[in-house]
């Protein structure tokens, strides 16, 4: 669909916001257009006389830099100064869809689409100035929010908004040639680094309404848990403490203060119905997925004839795997600030999945679309967390029995405590091998909970396979976390193709490489041919090998994993040092193939960060259960990695021509085998359950 | 009880407060200094650091009592504009993801070289090995506390 000018008041109320001058709406996310013909804009571009250039996006920010990156994309095509503009968050809106920080979408699902209407709104300035200057509009071109004439001619983009507005919106405006960029492929700090530093930018839980009250809520233990019964008693009478609010089966303790609603809720003596959870622990969990792989009853996938090829084999063996519940943890714990008033209701809050929510809210709080007011605040990490909407419901549940703004926040206890988990998986392989190493058979017996799928990418390299499954619902209600549906397989699979090519006598690295058909390697190992032909692994593998010098020192055990995720490849190797260290992992190397790069600055930070994330998954984190609760309650018993574990890392990003692809989440999964192998080859100890401590 | 705070460089009377309640919440709850961040509560990752008459202290359990008499410099008081050196370094080495823990660390490394100017990789991890970062930016936070080493120097 067209980009199209958008009136002040059709701005305001797509939007809810004001902007003058030149405004084109136009849709990202390859949402389409709902409807017969009729554009709903999800984003706009807005040029005015007394500001300048404005950017509406409407994708929450949670530190993927989503902001800056689009920014980049719009600034290029427009010709704009990239250090003059204003970036706007839109929504919610309702009718206005990818509102969505998941899937690592921010970039890949909106590039063309920003890229066009940037140019469209180019030539419309080109072709303003032209019809003043009586030239043609090829004879103009646009620089830094400029556009230049021949001869000494030049307006500014605000001069030339009036003359614009009385343009046509061009069909198909030119887009630039890759080599003209100046800012896409470049090293772009993050807009919004100084008010950062300082303390200025408003995260979800720093808005602060006049009268603003605090809110920390009880719930049951234990998951699905109801309330029999409760005495508030000693918390209503304790200082500052406001009111103490029944919300279904929770309670809220409200204060003036956060502290003192943290302190009073201690106060509070509840009578639980814990319900069919109340026995419920990760280690019945285990025993159940131990049994469930044994025997799965649920036929999965087939193709060839696994038993025979399997009995052939020259080399058997078989391996299980497994990955424990994981909380995302963000630093910033969710939280979400209500007040009904004068028959409305005024939301803030940081939310990754707005466009769903945008939906659910008139329910939630029971008042029409109109009567909602919402402030989507920057996110203090997300991960997944703040995908579901729990602490929205929870804050409105509060907030519609009182009469003034009420903040609730989780504590972090809290947030372990109820978070919607990375759900457990375990996975038992048996797979048989030519003599020469040569994958002719798997088996793949899964145990998955209810809520999330498993993806299987091994199954790749083999001709025979037979996989099955069974259903061991875990007691935590479960949800996307980074990367999910394969940041289990990740693990298992990688850690698999080790002790495939340990049992046949192979190189790991020599191994992946062989797998997806690098020539030397191929012929090292006697394979006339590749089960897999994927030359973007084999230049990464190759890459990795090279700028880790794998294997050349004696001192360090190596680890080497592959992962593919959203469009981006990567390839990383671990080291672990043979002697006593702070750092159980000392130097990770990282190559990556995720497309044309917008922001080389940020896609560095992404691929570093997921790498200290999947190493503290990796080490340390897990979610136990023991009697139906969650144990779990803070950083000493569900560690982040800190800065003295941090490794060195290494990154090599892949030049590319190719259509930009999602990098938030790539990088987390494969640091988990890489980890463990690198222990294993440093120490001989290969952890098949996660985490390794 | 009543106390008199003295928060970047201006005196804030707090009336009627429990004098065990941790000096995060005076700030952000009663004065809506909402730069210093919340996030464990216990002391452990180093979201909500103040500055304490030059130390670096952890706010969520620091009493109000204990802050009484004492100059306290948050985020929002280390320059006026946003421009001293350590957060200068921040930017150009562009640490911040999410940035919601980046106060803290900022004021952790004013603190860090104002004792020791100078400091070594191993030193630099050893005075932040208590600041969590749940993004990951601890590379960038190594380089940037090198980079503001320089500009402090200069």
């Amino acid at each position: 669909m067209k980009p199209t000018i958008v009136s002040r008041r059709d701005f305001l109320k797509s939007t809810g916001l004001t902007a003058s001058g030149l405004i084109l709406g136009f849709r990202i996310g390859n949402a389409g257009s709902q409807g017969s013909g009729v554009l709903n804009p999800n984003a706009f571009i807005a040029i005015n006389a007394e500001s300048g250039v404005h950017v509406y996006i409407p994708i929450p920010e949670i530190g993927q830099n989503t902001r800056t990156a689009l920014s980049m994309i719009i600034c290029d095509e427009l010709e704009a100064d990239l250090d003059t503009i204003t970036i706007h968050q839109t929504g919610p809106r309702t009718d206005m869809p990818f509102q969505n920080a998941g899937g690592s979408n921010g970039v890949r699902r909106t590039y063309d689409d920003l890229r066009n209407s940037a140019a469209t709104v180019r030539e419309m300035l080109k072709a303003g100035a032209a019809s003043q200057w009586k030239v043609k509009p090829d004879k103009c071109r646009a620089e830094k929010s400029f556009i230049y004439g021949p001869g000494t001619r030049k307006m500014s983009f605000e001069d030339a908004v009036p003359l614009a507005l009385k343009q046509s919106v061009p069909g198909n405006p030119p887009l630039k040639a890759s080599q003209d960029f100046h800012y896409i492929g470049t090293d772009v700090r993050i807009k919004d680094a100084r008010d950062i530093g300082r303390g200025k930018t408003a995260f979800s839980s720093d808005a602060m309404p006049e009268g603003v009250r605090f809110a920390v809520v009880i719930r049951c233990p234990v998951w699905q848990g109801k309330l029999k019964s409760y005495d508030a008693s000693a918390a209503k009478s304790f200082k500052d403490a406001v009111d103490v609010v029944k919300i279904g089966d929770k309670i809220a303790v409200v204060a003036t203060n956060t502290w003192s609603a943290m302190k009073a809720s201690e106060l509070v003596a509840v009578d639980w119905e814990e319900g069919e959870h109340a026995e419920a622990s990760t280690d019945k969990l285990t025993v159940q997925q131990k049994d469930a792989v044994s025997n799965p009853d649920r036929n999965g996938f087939k193709q060839g004839d696994f038993e025979s090829a399997y009995t052939g084999a020259a080399i058997q063996l078989e391996e299980e795997f497994s990955a424990p519940i994981l909380a995302h943890s963000p630093m910033e714990t969710p939280n979400c600030t209500v007040w009904f008033h004068d028959g409305k209701v005024e939301i803030w809050t940081g939310c990754q999945s707005l466009t769903r929510l945008v939906g659910q809210l008139p329910e939630y709080t029971g008042l029409p679309w109109e009567k909602i007011t919402f402030h989507q605040l920057r996110i203090g990490g997300g991960f997944g967390r703040k995908l579901a909407h729990d602490y929205i419901i929870e804050a409105v549940d509060i907030a519609k029995q009182v009469d003034y703004p009420v903040k609730l926040i989780f504590t972090k206890a809290n947030d372990l405590r109820h978070s919607v988990y990375r759900a457990s998986d375990r996975l038992r392989y048996r797979v048989g091998l030519k003599e020469n190493g040569y994958p002719v058979a798997l088996q793949e017996f899964g145990s998955r909970s209810t809520r999330q799928r498993v993806i299987s990418k091994i199954g790749l390299f083999f001709e025979n396979i037979e996989k099955r499954f069974a259903i061991v619902a875990p007691p935590v209600i479960t949800g996307p976390m980074r990367a999910p549906n394969d940041n289990v397989t990740s693990f298992t699979e990688q850690s698999m193709i080790d002790c495939m090519a340990e049992k046949a006598g192979i190189d790991p690295m020599t191994y992946r490489l062989a797998l997806h058909g690098d020539k030397d390697s191929l012929k090292e190992l006697g394979w006339g041919r590749a089960p897999v032909d994927d030359k973007e692994f084999v230049e990464l593998l190759r890459i990795v090998r090279k700028r880790s010098g794998w294997k050349s020192d004696p001192n360090y055990g190596y680890g080497v994993s592959f992962f593919e995720k959203y469009g981006s490849h990567i390839a990383i190797v671990a080291l672990a040092p043979k002697a006593a260290s702070t750092r159980v992992i000392e130097k990770v190397y990282a190559a990556v193939n995720c497309g044309r790069i917008i922001n080389t600055l940020s896609a560095r930070a992404q691929v570093e960060g997921a790498i200290i994330d999947g190493l503290a998954a990796a080490l340390y984190q897990k979610i136990d259960i023991r009697n139906g609760q969650v144990v779990q309650s803070n950083y000493h018993d569900y560690k982040m990695l800190a800065i003295t574990q941090t490794p060195e890392i290494d990154i090599h990003l892949v030049e590319s021509e190719d259509q930009p692809q999602g990098l938030g989440e790539t990088g987390y999964p494969p640091m988990m085998p890489a980890t463990v192998s690198a222990i294993y080859d440093a120490t001989g100890r290969r952890t098949r359950d996660l985490p390794v401590y | 009880m009543d106390f008199e705070l003295n928060i970047n460089g201006k005196s804030h009377k707090i009336k009627d407060v429990d004098p065990t309640m941790p000096l995060l919440w005076i700030l952000r709850d009663i004065l809506g200094l909402t730069g210093t961040k919340y996030s464990c509560g216990d002391g452990s990752c180093g979201t909500c650091v103040i500055l304490m008459n030059g130390m670096p202290m952890r706010s969520c359990v620091l009493p109000v009592a204990a802050a009484m008499s004492a100059e306290i410099i948050t985020i929002e008081g280390l320059s006026e504009d946003g421009d001293h050196p350590v957060q200068e370094a921040w930017i150009e080495e562009d640490v911040a993801q999410c940035g919601f823990c980046q106060g803290g660390v900022i004021l952790e490394t004013v603190a860090l070289l104002k004792k020791n100017p100078d400091p070594s990789d191993q030193q630099i991890d050893q005075a932040l090995a208590g600041n969590l970062c749940r993004c990951g930016t601890y590379p960038r936070i190594r380089k940037a506390v090198k980079n503001a080493a320089r500009r402090l120097a200069q």
